[in-house]
């Protein structure tokens, strides 16, 4: 039986296979070398040491080669966007328990944790009742709506994912929930007393219904504009993997 | 002004090295402990002399039983011409161009 590898034997060995696979992109052979070398050397520290200078170069290597840094940070930007999104649709799924928590059919008489639920929340017409308490009765989505709302959702965060990895079935992906989020807009517009159809939903009363319309235009323009753009992103930097016989080969 | 290529203080080290020996094959570690160059100015500097016909690189059989084969490195023909080429460069003094105009 073979002793226990050390702390930084095994994370100088992690980030040497770290190095190879990022330059995996660019060349193998220099990929290989870079991690088998990191085996012949004895001190652990050292191996620790030259694993990580070895992530600095494949780093160095592929942005210098590829042009990698542009798309890679306008991946990871779009992931947040597409996260962000994710966020805003999944957040609705937690209404029923932040109804039970602030038991609001009684009232929230504490601003802060008002204004912590009016935003997760779809409310009937707000009824100021003092200076401090206020009534307010959420308004019941159907499962549907809510299942939309799920769906579209995960497939943000899919798309998310998928995009750091720079891989080309994002773009179906944030399509897919980008169709999903209109959906949900399309069967929010059937509920009586929904925000949509209630112009003294917001807080300051806007008496211009249409200024709710256009804000939800505008919100679903830039999310086609951030869709689009993960399509162009990633069908630029959609490189081929190598098959894994090669890599076995290899090695 | 662009510099001339391959002129950097690290590659006229790794070159000056090289040359002591040049048909001997080298590995990486060797030669970062040899010129005090950590890996992550060691191997992109020897991926670019490759690139460059400078220098030759190969899979060598390990010396030690129950480790993987490793990388050897050695200077080209060319590598060698241009690694004596740049010692001879090194070699001639250095001037300040403010020295160096008054003296000419």
């Amino acid at each position: 039986m073979s002793a226990r590898p050390s702390i930084p034997r095994s994370a100088a060995l992690l980030c040497a296979a770290h190095a190879r696979r990022v330059l995996l992109r660019r060349n193998q052979f220099w990929a290989d070398g870079m991690e088998q070398e990191a085996h012949h050397i004895d001190d652990d520290w050292s191996a620790l040491q030259w694993a990580l200078g070895c992530v600095f170069a494949s780093y160095a290597e592929v942005l210098k080669a590829e042009r990698f840094f542009f798309p890679f940070v306008a991946r990871l930007c779009l992931a947040a966007i597409a996260l962000f999104y994710a966020q805003q649709l999944l957040s609705g799924l937690i209404a029923a328990l932040e109804c039970h928590l602030y038991d609001l059919p009684h009232g929230v008489p504490d601003p802060v944790a008002l204004l912590f639920v009016y935003r997760h929340f779809f409310f009937t017409p707000v009824a100021m009742t003092g200076d401090m308490c206020i009534r307010l009765d959420a308004i019941h989505f159907p499962l549907l709506r809510h299942a939309i709302q799920a769906g579209g959702g995960s497939l943000y965060l899919a798309a998310g994912l998928r995009v750091v990895q720079g891989r080309a079935s994002a773009f179906p992906l944030v399509f897919g929930a980008f169709v999903a989020s209109l959906l949900a807009i399309a069967v929010a517009q059937f509920i009586p007393g929904v925000m949509y159809d209630n112009p003294s939903w917001y807080w300051n009363h806007s008496p211009f219904r249409h200024h709710t319309m256009v804000s939800i235009a505008w919100n679903t323009w830039w999310r086609l504009i951030v869709c689009l753009c993960i399509g162009l992103v990633v069908s630029l930097d959609d490189k081929p993997k190598l098959p894994a016989e090669v890599i076995t080969a290899s090695r | 002004m662009t510099r001339a290529p391959n002129a950097s203080r690290q590659a006229r080290v790794l070159f000056a090295e090289m040359l002591k020996t040049p048909g001997k094959w080298r590995y990486g570690y060797q030669l970062s402990r040899q010129t005090s160059l950590l890996s992550g100015t060691l191997y992109p500097l020897l991926i670019r002399l490759s690139d460059q016909g400078l220098l030759e690189a190969k899979w060598e059989e390990p010396e030690k039983p129950g480790k993987p084969p490793r990388h050897g490195y050695r200077l080209t023909s060319d590598g060698v011409a241009f690694a004596r080429t740049l010692q001879k460069k090194a070699v001639r003094p250095i001037l300040r161009p403010r020295l160096a105009g008054a003296l000419s």
